[in-house]
């Protein structure tokens, strides 16, 4: 786990599942965001505050930014996040903020440093399958890679959709490990609008997705879903 | 009449025409005005504009401002390490640094830095001075704020043992590109002239800090320019990068930027950049050098992408592989993007593998 020390932007007490070396910094975690907070709407980029990392800065990532409008789905887009001075996490600030107020910030994704001379060894894939006991649950396509500290799983699936319309439903994906715990969202293709696309957040207990919120009417369970993260293993200090 | 400073008084001092006599450390020193030469650069013109700005504000700093500045300038002086202090007014102090903020893009400061920073010297493993690039390799960072400021002169002929008076600033204010700065193109826009091989090249590289102005020792290099390094190991840098500045293919994909590279402790790819087409949704192949495609190995990988054409905010994934087609190495991106969304912006990590 990191306990941030502080951040720009007038959240609460931030706390991440995390695996942290000079190579790689995996962070699991959400964080609430006051869009009237007058340190908010002061900062010119968010700033989270860490206390020093083996990694003193990384390449840009993708962090997302989950929002809610009344009466519809949630819905998300992704913003640009580093590493500064080994103990500061920046993150681009998003203008939809300016439409639709509070937003929460999901981190799972991966930091790493650019600049690096080889060699260079590429991981072997771990297969996944997708089942579900209630409704329909197929991969299309899939990236995964299972490491002692860490797991980076991308899947596109059609279809992915409980029995019953706006039912929670769960489902589970063969060859991930049982030590992993996340919650992030899972992309609904073919809803885009310009404020983002909508998506269903899913509560990730090992191979067992739980998804929380589904809504028939935006979410279209008949499209295309997607989802990408990376992923800490165990109790990872 | 204009009355000339005579060394028969020791304790003359003032101007007269060009002269100034001056008392410094219980001495007379006399110090013939500087004059400017009347041809210049567009760049040195700038640089002489800037000098003379800052000189003036000064004068509108408060008393607080200017005791500060004095009492930095006392303290740089007693812990100048070069064996006698160098003496240095206040007025000075402020315009070294605040001229070093500028030209490394920081702002101006009124208040003087506390303390004395120490900036450390350059290093790095490898310069190459040539016709076809003039790269640093291996540049050691030590701090996200500092700036690598890089002067060389313009071309001298081998038997030259010193032009170090003669090097411009040709690089100031950009990061480096994670310890690589490239400064082929600037080099030609500053001194006018690409490189010429077999002739002798002097560079001076320096920290400098864009909190404070303060700068580090100069590390100087000089050499004679053609395919080895002027400096440093003869190995080209090993770093597993593509870069597709500003491509479009035959179908009309556009790669913007776009920047791919592999990161060790187990291979992550990070990508940045923008891809986009006209009409149908289409894969875009970005043919690469055998130099750059001998670094990868055959692989694919899945980032997230951002909509940048008229979508601005949907998250979309786009596929990217390094592989051959009919015998040549290419980048391939294969968008997944909305049904109406023609470019994406990617800023994103993933974990590539084999096929």
């Amino acid at each position: 786990m990191i306990t941030a020390i502080g951040n720009n932007f007038g959240a609460g007490p931030i706390t991440f599942k995390a695996y942290s070396s000079a190579d790689i910094l995996v962070l699991n975690g959400q964080v609430d965001v006051s869009a009237s907070d007058p340190a908010f709407l002061a900062a010119k980029e968010l700033e989270i505050y860490l206390p020093d990392q083996p990694m003193r800065k990384s390449a840009e990532t993708a962090v997302y930014v989950v929002m809610r409008k009344q009466s519809s789905a949630p819905f998300a887009t992704i913003v640009k996040a580093r590493i500064r001075g080994g103990n500061t996490i920046c993150i681009e600030k998003c203008r939809l903020y300016q439409y639709y107020g509070d937003f929460m910030l999901v981190f799972a994704c991966a930091f790493v440093p650019r600049g690096e001379v080889g060699p260079f060894t590429f991981e072997g894939v771990t297969a996944v399958s997708a089942s579900i006991e209630d409704g329909e649950a197929q991969v299309w396509k899939s990236n995964c890679v299972v490491r002692e500290h860490w797991v980076s799983l991308f899947m596109d699936l059609n279809p992915l959709h409980g029995a019953e319309e706006d039912e929670p439903f769960s489902f589970e994906v063969a060859g991930l490990p049982n030590d992993i715990h996340a919650e992030i969202p899972i992309m609904c293709c073919g809803r885009a609008s310009v404020s983002g696309t909508y998506v269903m957040l899913a509560e990730v207990t090992g191979p067992r997705f739980q998804v929380i919120n589904p809504s028939y009417q935006e979410l279209w369970p008949y499209g295309t879903k997607f989802l990408k993260a990376f992923f800490v293993r165990g109790d990872n200090v | 009449m204009i009355v000339l400073p005579s060394i028969a008084f020791d304790a003359f001092a003032g101007t007269a025409k060009d002269v100034t006599a001056r008392r410094v450390g219980g001495r007379t020193v006399l110090s013939v005005r500087a004059t400017h030469s009347a041809l210049f650069t567009p760049a040195q013109a700038v640089s002489r504009n800037r000098l003379s700005r800052i000189s003036r504000s000064y004068r509108t700093l408060s008393d607080a401002e200017r005791a500060g500045w004095e009492q930095l300038a006392q303290r740089y002086t007693a812990t100048s390490s070069l064996g006698k202090g160098a003496v240095l007014s206040a007025h000075n102090m402020f315009v070294r640094l605040n001229c070093n903020l500028v030209m490394v893009g920081g702002s101006p400061i009124t208040a003087a830095p506390i303390g004395l920073d120490r900036v450390p010297q350059v290093l790095l493993t490898a310069m190459y001075v040539s016709s076809s690039s003039v790269r640093i390799e291996g540049i050691e960072e030590p701090d996200d704020d500092l700036r690598l400021v890089v002067k060389m002169s313009a071309a001298q002929s081998v038997g030259v043992s010193s032009a170090w008076s003669k090097t411009v600033v040709v690089s100031s204010s950009e990061e480096t590109d994670w310890g690589e700065l490239d400064l082929t193109e600037a080099f030609a826009e500053v001194l006018g002239v690409e490189v010429e091989d077999g002739k002798k090249f002097f560079v001076e590289m320096y920290w400098a800090d864009s909190r404070t102005g303060f700068t580090g020792q100069v590390t100087r290099i000089s050499g004679i320019a053609g395919p080895a390094p002027i400096y440093g190991g003869s190995v080209p840098s090993n770093r597993a990068i593509i870069r597709v500045r500003d491509y479009t293919t035959e179908d009309q994909c556009v790669f913007k930027d776009f920047e791919y590279e592999l990161s060790r402790g187990s291979v992550i790819g990070s990508c940045r950049g923008s891809y986009g087409y006209h009409g149908s949704q289409v894969n875009g192949y970005a043919p690469l050098d055998p130099q750059t495609a001998s670094k990868f190995a055959e692989h694919q990988s899945y980032f997230l992408a951002r909509g940048n054409d008229g979508k601005h905010w949907t998250i979309n994934f786009v596929e990217v592989e390094v592989r051959e087609v009919s015998g040549e190495p290419n980048l391939i991106v294969l968008p997944e993007l909305d049904y109406d969304v023609y470019g994406c912006e990617i800023f994103d990590v993933a974990a590539p593998v084999n096929y």
